[in-house]
């Protein structure tokens, strides 16, 4: 049931792929979650995007031509707009005594992570879909729908202001 | 070929992924499975589902016989939902609410010819249920136009609370004579919804505040507001024991819907605090012990707010598979049952006891092909209740399970 053809994210030839909502999901879940972790810093509105993105990509899955990449589209812009809430909530939670459920990891990787979400929006995004998907620069650029030329440009920044701030060296080494 | 920045990224992407890993463990624990169950659990675990949704049911039954509080299970399956009578109203009324013996309605349309040359405020229309009598009064008369719009309606402290706004923008609080509809007193407050505690009368629109009946005093409270952008206002639910369950998240059309987050609001402390956070997918109500949370997948779930224990859930009837086309957003809650409409004028009936038992009910007076918009309130005496329904310039008091 919902059987569908997938598109392969990327550049290649597309794939056909009999594939059902729940085998999709199952195979999705995680890193979609992380992805939506890595853009927001917070577990529970991570898991709200994802419910709700995959909520969405539910009710129309029959048109989706690329559904994991239209799932990370849609976090991706949600969450740009969520998180420019996330300072008036922080505030209104810590008025009421609640914690919020923020991500957090060990360091360093919890650092690299809260400067990658204080990059600007799109620079966010692209670092953290090159990083966490590992995805190439033509992927990413379908993936939300921008030019390579700006993915490149966003990655380009977005490494150079991470080098600076981390303290860390982007030179390759040998 | 790689760099520092590069390595340092992988290891923090690696992390990520396993904390993420990790998360969703922590979501399949039966601990935090109410809050955060992931969408398709419930079709990867059908059959699982079932069991624990009986063993869940039967315990909650025996809980609930052991304290005699609020939901006896019934002895005999739930009656039919029948239309006990039906009155007539002004087109166009869109709030509706009752003191068990009349009902007010109110919200259509200041009847005026001229934008400018109208002086007539929001009408209310009371129907006296015994005798079927109609009188209509307006809501308050200025000396200039006004073309009021009636946003909330209660009845409560043997009076009739109004929140109307007018074409200038002024937005007040009447306390009205229910009978009369004579002005007792005005409040310069918003209101979106109204709700009574045992000794308040509590709104919320753009801020929330509560009006003692006794004195007239009202009181401006802090609010905390989960902005959201698909998120129509914020609304006010119930009331537990002088306190007021502040559910926030209001239910569009859409497929998905802004996280609700259900804050309570301790009038003593004078500070909300978080009850439960959802997952963005459920609606919320409340009577006057449980919490009931609508899931759109997983069915119903019954949170008892006096105790720490795990939800007990209900199956949904088959065919309200979309929440999106029942009319009766919020499960209505008469004599310990749960009612939920669909446009169509079936009656969806669930006896939280037995979740098994679930009743529909053909409406057929409700058969329309347009969507229907209306609003609801129960009414309850000693040994039964039912409610009223507001719809297509019609009131119909509907009887509900005798238990």
């Amino acid at each position: 049931m919902h059987a569908r053809t997938e598109l392969d994210v990327g550049d290649r030839e597309p794939v056909e792929l009999t594939e059902d909502f729940g085998t999709f999901y199952a195979r999705e879940r995680r890193s979609v979650l992380a992805f939506a972790a890595a853009l927001t810093g917070d577990w529970a509105i991570a898991e709200d995007l994802s419910q709700e993105a995959f909520a969405a990509a539910h009710a129309q899955w029959r048109k989706l031509h690329s559904p994991s990449n239209w799932i990370r589209r849609v976090i991706a812009n949600r969450s740009a707009s969520r998180w420019r809430r996330l300072g008036r909530e922080a505030r209104a939670f810590a008025r009421i005594g609640a914690e919020r459920d923020a991500v957090t990891l060990a360091e360093p990787d919890h650092e690299f992570w809260a400067e990658v979400r204080a990059l600007p929006a799109r620079q966010s995004q692209v670092i953290t879909l090159r990083y966490l998907e590992d995805l190439s620069v033509a992927q990413i650029a379908m993936l939300l729908e921008i030019s390579e030329g700006t993915v490149k440009s966003c990655l380009s920044q977005g490494r150079r202001n991470l080098a600076k701030t981390l303290g860390l060296d982007d030179e390759e080494a040998s | 070929m790689t760099t520092a920045l590069d390595e340092r990224a992988r290891h923090a992407a690696d992390a990520l992924h396993e904390a993420a890993r990790d998360r969703i463990g922590e979501v399949a624990s039966p601990a935090v499975k109410g809050r955060r169950a992931p969408l398709l659990v419930a079709i990867a675990a059908v059959s699982v589902a079932f069991v624990v949704l009986v063993s869940v049911a039967v315990a909650a039954r025996d809980t609930e016989s052991d304290d005699g509080r609020v939901t006896t299970p019934p002895s005999t399956p739930p009656t039919n939902v029948e239309i006990v009578n039906r009155w007539s109203v002004a087109e166009g009324h869109t709030k509706i609410t009752s003191d068990g013996a009349s009902v007010w309605v109110g919200g259509a349309p200041t009847p005026c010819r001229d934008t400018l040359d109208c002086d007539v405020a929001a009408l209310i229309q009371r129907v006296d249920t015994t005798t079927g009598r109609s009188t209509t009064f307006p809501v308050d008369r200025h000396d200039y136009p006004v073309h009021q719009t009636i946003h909330a309606l209660l009845y409560a402290f043997d009076s009739l609370w109004v929140e109307a706004a007018d074409a200038r923008g002024n937005e007040n609080v009447w306390r009205l004579d229910p009978t009369t509809g004579d002005v007792q007193a005005s409040f310069d407050v918003v209101a979106s919804q109204m709700v009574a505690t045992e000794s308040a009368v509590w709104g919320v629109g753009s801020e929330l505040w509560r009006i003692d009946p006794e004195t007239g005093q009202m009181r401006r409270l802090p609010l905390v507001k989960i902005q959201d952008q698909s998120l129509s206002g914020a609304s006010l639910r119930a009331v537990k024991g002088g306190i007021v369950y502040e559910l926030f998240g209001s239910f569009g059309s859409q497929s998905t819907t802004p996280p609700p987050r259900a804050l309570v609001f301790a009038p003593e402390n004078g500070e909300p605090r978080v009850l439960e956070p959802s997952t963005g997918r459920a609606q919320w109500t409340t009577d006057d012990r449980f919490v009931w949370r609508l899931d759109r997948r997983d069915g119903l779930e019954r949170h008892d707010v006096e105790s720490a224990a795990p939800p007990a859930r209900f199956s949904l009837e088959p065919g309200m598979n979309n929440v999106e086309r029942v009319l009766a957003r919020e499960p209505l809650v008469v004599s310990g049952n749960v009612f939920f409409f669909d446009p169509r004028g079936t009656v969806f009936q669930f006896d939280p006891t037995n979740p098994e038992r679930v009743a529909t009910h053909k409406l057929s007076e409700w058969q329309t092909a347009q969507r229907p918009h209306g609003d609801f309130v129960t009414w309850e005496t000693r040994d039964r209740g039912g409610f009223w329904v507001l719809i297509d310039g019609g009131v119909f008091q509907l009887s509900g399970p005798t238990g």
